[in-house]
């Protein structure tokens, strides 16, 4: 055989393969049904599989909120109206990944200064477990120093120079708390509202509820910044068993902004309209024959593709912003950076994307090299977000945007008040542990109270006394502010209707204007 | 621009002459007497820079808000100063010992006193106390804000920490008592200052509001202040009717009355924690561990002047012509509802080429009723557009930014009497301009970020819209030496 014959061969029966796939359960019940002439099985079609799935979507239909009754897949993200009024259009989570530590930015314990260096009392540890503390830990004070700041009085160290001038247009909630202790679990457990993998992740879920208005860029864009991706990988903005549609498009911050945007050499932009043209008219054949929503998903996500080369490189490059921008931002054009994310979020949000989502990595502040201790490497961590996140609140502020855009910004948990004691042994530089009973969050704009504090947390910071959140909260919050009742935004699936807040979640109102 | 150098001249005056007292002074000392030789030198020099601190200080003195009573103080004590060291310039060259002796005591007062005036004027009334000589708290702990008695409990002992000094049984200035319900409700020389039910109206609360340097603010801004929480406590219990005799749990209150509430109750804790803890010491150990109020001062927050969900009018509206809808949509015009419930519908032309056609925007008038927010981007309209969107009344938030909106077209937009929020941001439109949207009466906030309007023009225009929150953004940073380096 020449080469030519084995391509042809190999594509044949990639083809063949793929038409395989197609096959799902209904095909091969259907055609053996016809076959054998066995008109029984044909009734007990009607009480199992996807009519069973339509009826549970039909009756969801009736009781709560359903963006599938207006679902049109061949243009899935096309902007809905919010069920009620929202409060706030566009959604910018700034996740700082591997948790910062509430004790050293935001929740000021003079009570644990004056502990430090003493053994941990037995009480605060019986029944509790942490990432690696193990035996008596030292108390550790607070590594900062802190004032309090504009008119509301809120606490914030000198390690955010910058965000302490926000103080009056941020609420913090200062209890917030979870259940998990690593860092992919707490993670997708904030986005997600489960600590296992395969739930739709908040973006997801708001995108599908809500679409977006420009329909030249996606819906869900991420951002990651900090060398790495945060500990729970790509799930962490999936989709889940929500259409493929809905799940975070992830940008580069360096280089051409989603890859392979621009044409390449020699491929006019009338052979991509042709070629796209091709594979959407097979996608469409495939779709009469096999009925698949995925595949209009599908002809839509290219159809976007090609209207975002157009729009994309624009909007996502912020060289074009002028020098005093950057210089606010504190921008490092060309590298990948928080800097650089935080300006994007805002030029995306601008054009009417609906939810960023920013991780910025590296903020585990264990104390076992220099790199992650609290007096060292996690104070580069602070000046690396601080002046960029309060650029970016005074940015959409000028723009008018802040009142029609919510910022949110917090880790998976906070840290513990004790020094961490890796398998018994003090570590070599000041360190805290993962603690996942108080930590503290905050947000702004989109109809969130300014200068307000939610909750507060015993006198180490070590459990919450008033206003504890959890997860679900926050998730019912950030929903409610885009007009949606987490309780009625539900989706059909293997048999019941699944919520972003599970069983759980409470409007936070007392931060809510 | 001249009188920014203001604060930093002035050390230069206050240095020469205090050095030339000082040489005149210890050169009595027959061993330190050559330093006599250099007092003529310092007192010119010293002279020279006060007028120069003149000079610049009144040019700064009409560009900022100072309270004019402290400026007045500080301005002519600056110019006796000035003279004074010409007056012990003549004395020294004179060689009158006595007159010099004099005037240096005076001038080292005058320098003084100026300068401690000048410190005041910047730094605020209390930048030279040592320590913290906290105003004593106004309330006593209170458990449970519900079941406290409005007056007896709150509403008389802020008014006594605060007011009754002087307006009590002392001193009535004003002619205005406010130690007992009889007298609270008489009023001053000028009449009532509490109306039940109506505290926007009330003289007390206007006075609380005014900002803290006009003069009828009161209490007058060097005597201890009010709490935001307690003005906004005092607001509800005038507005729920001036309950005497009730307690709180009996007089009307909002969602956003409760949350003053509870503030006013954490208020008073903290003060109570602050005694406690002061007291306590080291309390490490124990391992139980109780609440401390000290981790939020904060108050009840402060709502946005506009929402959203506040911007939608109550009163019901016909659905839009669906037709109608789908032609602005073919368009590329986002066009929803504002909630699904409601008929009132959010335009945004982010989807739109820049040159708005303006047969897209007189469509607009097919839905002037439904059409309440309106967004327009980096668009560039013809004058005939303007007045399209000029007749869109329903309209309570409009964006038009980074366009071409100028003097000439903004006429077009003074019809829209229920706007609340106006972003024209990146827009050519000068004081003369803004002149014509006087007619928007609802407005709220107002974004004209890379405005291009002077400092005086934009106070001028504050003015002109005393009520409207004005964003001229084009905020900046200041670069620290954090921001751009490592910790290693």
């Amino acid at each position: 055989m020449t080469r030519d014959e084995l391509h042809a061969q190999k594509l044949l029966k990639e083809a063949e393969q793929a038409h395989l796939q197609l096959h799902t359960r209904r095909h091969f019940l259907k055609e053996s049904a016809m076959g054998l002439g066995a008109l029984a099985i044909g009734s007990l079609l009607g009480s199992c599989g996807q009519s069973a799935l339509d009826k549970m979507a039909k009756e969801a239909a009736n009781t709560g909120f359903d963006p599938l009754r207006d679902f049109d897949p061949a243009r899935p993200l096309l902007p809905k109206a919010p069920p009620f009024a929202a409060r706030a259009k566009s959604v910018i989570y700034l996740h700082m990944a591997g948790a910062p530590s509430q004790l050293e930015l935001f929740d000021y314990k003079p009570e644990l200064m004056k502990m430090d260096g003493q053994d941990c009392p037995p009480s605060l540890l019986e029944g509790k477990q942490f990432a690696f503390i193990t035996g008596v830990p030292k108390m550790l004070g607070p590594q900062a120093t802190f004032k309090q700041r504009g008119e509301s009085g809120a606490w914030i160290s000198d390690h955010l120079p910058h965000f302490s001038t926000m103080a009056d247009e941020v609420s913090f909630l200062k209890a917030v708390t979870t259940d998990q202790f690593n860092h992919a679990p707490a993670q997708l457990l904030m986005h997600t509202g489960t600590p296992r993998l395969g739930r739709p992740s908040m973006g997801s879920w708001v995108t599908y509820g809500l679409g977006t208005e420009n329909q030249n860029l996606p819906g869900f864009v991420v951002l990651t910044s900090g060398g790495s991706f945060p500990d729970a990988g790509k799930s962490v903005w999936g989709s889940g068993f929500l259409p493929s549609v809905y799940q975070g498009v992830q940008c580069r911050s360096e280089g051409d902004p989603v890859l392979f945007i621009n044409d390449p050499k020699g491929m006019s932009r009338d052979l991509r309209k042709a070629s796209i043209e091709a594979i959407n008219q097979a996608n469409a054949a495939t779709y009469k024959e096999y009925q698949d929503p995925e595949t209009l998903s599908r002809i839509s996500q290219y159809e976007m593709a090609f209207r975002m080369q157009i729009t994309a490189p624009e909007v996502m490059n912020i060289n074009d912003e002028p020098d005093y921008i950057h210089e606010m931002y504190g921008t490092q054009p060309g590298k990948s950076c928080f800097a650089n994310n935080a300006l994007l979020a805002r030029k995306l949000v601008e054009k009417g994307v609906r939810y960023v989502q920013l991780f910025d990595w590296g903020w585990d502040a264990h104390g076992d090299h220099a790199g992650n201790s609290l007096n060292l490497g996690i104070i580069n961590k602070y000046r690396s977000v601080d002046k960029a996140m309060t650029a970016l609140l005074l940015d959409l502020k000028q723009r008018g945007l802040l009142d029609e855009t919510l910022v949110v910004w917090g880790g998976e948990f906070g840290r513990t008040p004790m020094m961490e004691n890796r398998n018994g042994v003090q570590n070599p530089y000041k360190g805290r542990d993962h603690h996942t009973d108080a930590f503290t969050l905050w947000m702004a704009g989109g109809g969130i109270k300014k200068g307000f504090t939610y909750g507060e947390t015993d006198e180490i910071g070590y459990s919450p006394v008033s206003g504890k959140v959890e997860a679900f909260d926050i998730q019912a919050t950030i929903l409610h502010l885009m007009g949606i009742n987490h309780e009625e935004f539900t989706y059909p699936f293997q048999g019941r209707p699944f919520r972003l807040t599970d069983v759980g979640g409470r409007v936070i109102e007392e931060v809510v204007a | 621009m001249l009188g920014n150098f203001h604060p930093v001249i002035v050390h230069l005056p206050i240095g020469f002459l205090l050095l030339a007292i000082l040489f005149q002074w210890i050169g009595r000392r027959a061993s330190y007497a050559h330093l006599r030789l250099s007092v003529p030198v310092i007192l010119v020099l010293g002279m020279i820079s006060a007028l120069l601190a003149c000079v610049t200080g009144l040019a700064i003195s009409g560009s900022a808000d100072y309270p004019e009573e402290l400026l007045g103080w500080h301005q002519w004590m600056g110019i006796g100063t000035t003279l004074l060291s010409l007056g012990m310039f003549w004395a020294v060259q004179r060689k009158e010992a006595k007159m010099t002796n004099l005037f240096s005591v005076l001038l080292l007062a005058g320098v003084t006193v100026t300068g401690h005036l000048g410190g005041t004027l910047t730094h605020g009334e209390d930048f030279l106390s040592f320590g913290k000589a906290e105003a004593k708290p106004t309330l006593a702990p209170i458990a449970d804000i519900q079941s406290a008695h409005a007056y007896n409990d709150l509403v008389q002992p802020i008014f006594e920490a605060r007011c009754v000094s002087c307006h009590g049984s002392g001193k009535q200035k004003g002619k205005l008592r406010l130690d007992q319900p009889d007298y609270i409700l008489k009023g001053g020389e000028d009449g009532a200052v509490v109306k039940a039910g109506d505290a926007e109206n009330s003289e007390l609360i206007k006075r609380l509001l005014l900002p803290g340097d006009a003069k009828k603010h009161m209490p007058p801004i060097q005597e201890a202040q009010l709490t935001d929480t307690e003005i906004s406590f005092l607001h509800w219990w005038i507005q729920s009717g001036l309950g005497f005799k009730q307690l709180v749990k009996d007089l009307r209150q909002t969602e956003a009355d409760k949350a003053v509430l509870l503030a006013l109750q954490q208020q008073s804790q903290q003060t109570e924690d602050d005694a406690a803890t002061a007291g306590k010491g080291n309390s490490s150990g124990s391992g139980k561990l109780s609440a401390t109020s000290k981790t939020a001062a904060s108050g009840a927050g402060v709502k946005p002047v506009f929402t959203l969900a506040a911007s939608i009018p109550a009163e019901a509206v016909k659905p839009a012509d669906p037709a109608l809808v789908d032609r602005l949509k073919a368009n590329g015009v986002v066009v929803l509802p504002v909630n699904a419930s409601s008929n009132y519908l959010s335009l945004n032309f982010v989807t739109v080429d820049k040159q708005v056609p303006d047969s897209l925007l007189n469509l607009l008038a097919g839905i002037r009723e439904q059409l309440i927010w309106l967004k327009l981007d980096e668009v560039e309209v013809t004058k005939a557009g303007y007045a399209a969107i000029g007749k869109l009344d329903k309209l309570t938030r409009l964006q038009i930014s980074r366009g071409n909106l100028s003097d000439e077209t903004i006429s077009a937009l003074s019809g829209l009497k229920n706007l609340q929020w106006l972003n024209i941001a990146g827009s050519s439109v000068s004081l003369e301009g803004f002149r014509q949207l006087g007619s928007l009466t609802n407005l709220k906030q107002l974004f004209l970020y890379k405005g291009g309007l002077t400092d005086s023009e934009w106070s001028a225009l504050q003015q002109l819209f005393p009520k409207v929150q004005i964003d001229t953004g084009n905020y900046r940073l200041p670069l620290l030496p954090g921001d751009t380096s490592l910790v290693k």
